[in-house]
């Protein structure tokens, strides 16, 4: 290939790597989203009852804003389960169907009561593709599928956070 | 039994399986942490099926969370960015002697 058709070559790939980037679902990008919104919000906080509500409203909201920030073409979905330490067995699992190749997940685990999933939908296209995921009892918090995770923890609470995406 | 939907038809028709998908696997039984994975597992793909089978343009995800009862506090919530007039969710909380069981469907229309 001569001189002039590499540069043009390499810069058409150049856009296509940026508009992909700005087109799908990044598990880094979300997973630092999502480990910001948690750090800031509960940092190393023990279990309140009294400020669980204000926390979770505090982290889905600043991870939703955070993520639209972002800008990409996605519908986002986020939740939240905070579950206080003491011995008891939590176990969650997720099935979806929709587009493999343009909707994705992570999954972020602290130590601390948070479990949050972020759904991005894409709704133009669907298949039908189980990506069924198994997540933690309290001793091992294992997971047997997800791109990403985060772990926390402190004496007194769980935190996992996981991450869906499906672009629009 | 506790339901909430996000208030439209979506939402409600979503309620009516995940009631019985619960009731279905792990009504009446004791929490045993050797069958809870089974039970989860069951309960997103028996949940998920049902609706595909309806045939209705939407993507959908189920998230289904079983925790013994043991006095801890256990908290949820849900925020979501779509379109309200064709999206929705429903999350329906089911308990009995031993343990707590959420599960939450979304359902995002597809655009054809």
């Amino acid at each position: 290939m001569h001189a002039v058709e590499m540069l043009s070559f390499s810069q058409t790939y150049c856009e296509l790597n940026y508009f992909h980037s700005q087109t799908t679902f990044v598990v880094d990008e979300i997973t630092t989203v999502i480990k910001e919104a948690v750090e800031s919000t509960i940092g190393n906080s023990s279990y309140q009852h009294s400020q669980i509500n204000q926390w979770m409203s505090s982290i889905v909201e600043s991870s939703l804003s955070q993520l639209t920030k972002l800008g990409k073409p996605f519908k986002y979905i986020v939740t939240c389960i905070i579950l206080q330490k003491n011995g008891a067995g939590l176990h969650t699992a997720s099935s979806c169907f929709w587009d493999n190749s343009t909707d994705g997940k992570t999954y972020c685990k602290t130590g601390q009561a948070f479990h949050i999933s972020f759904f991005f939908f894409n709704a133009k296209r669907t298949k039908s593709k189980h990506n069924r995921e198994i997540a933690f009892n309290e001793t091992d918090f294992c997971f047997s599928t997800g791109s990403c995770k985060v772990r926390w923890e402190n004496k007194t609470i769980y935190c996992i956070v996981s991450v869906f995406g499906l672009a629009i | 039994m506790e339901e909430y939907h996000s208030g439209d038809e979506v939402g409600l028709c979503l309620c009516v399986f995940i009631g019985q998908c619960i009731e279905g696997i792990v009504g009446g039984v004791d929490y045993s942490q050797n069958k809870v994975n089974q039970w989860t597992a069951s309960i997103v793909e028996h949940t998920l099926t049902q609706l595909v089978k309806q045939g209705k343009p939407f993507k959908y995800i189920v998230n289904c969370a079983v925790m013994q009862k043991s006095g801890a506090g256990l908290h949820t919530a849900n925020s979501c960015y779509w379109d309200t007039t064709t999206d929705g969710s429903c999350t329906v909380r089911w308990e009995n002697r031993t343990m707590y069981c959420v599960v939450s469907v979304f359902a995002v229309a597809i655009a054809l």
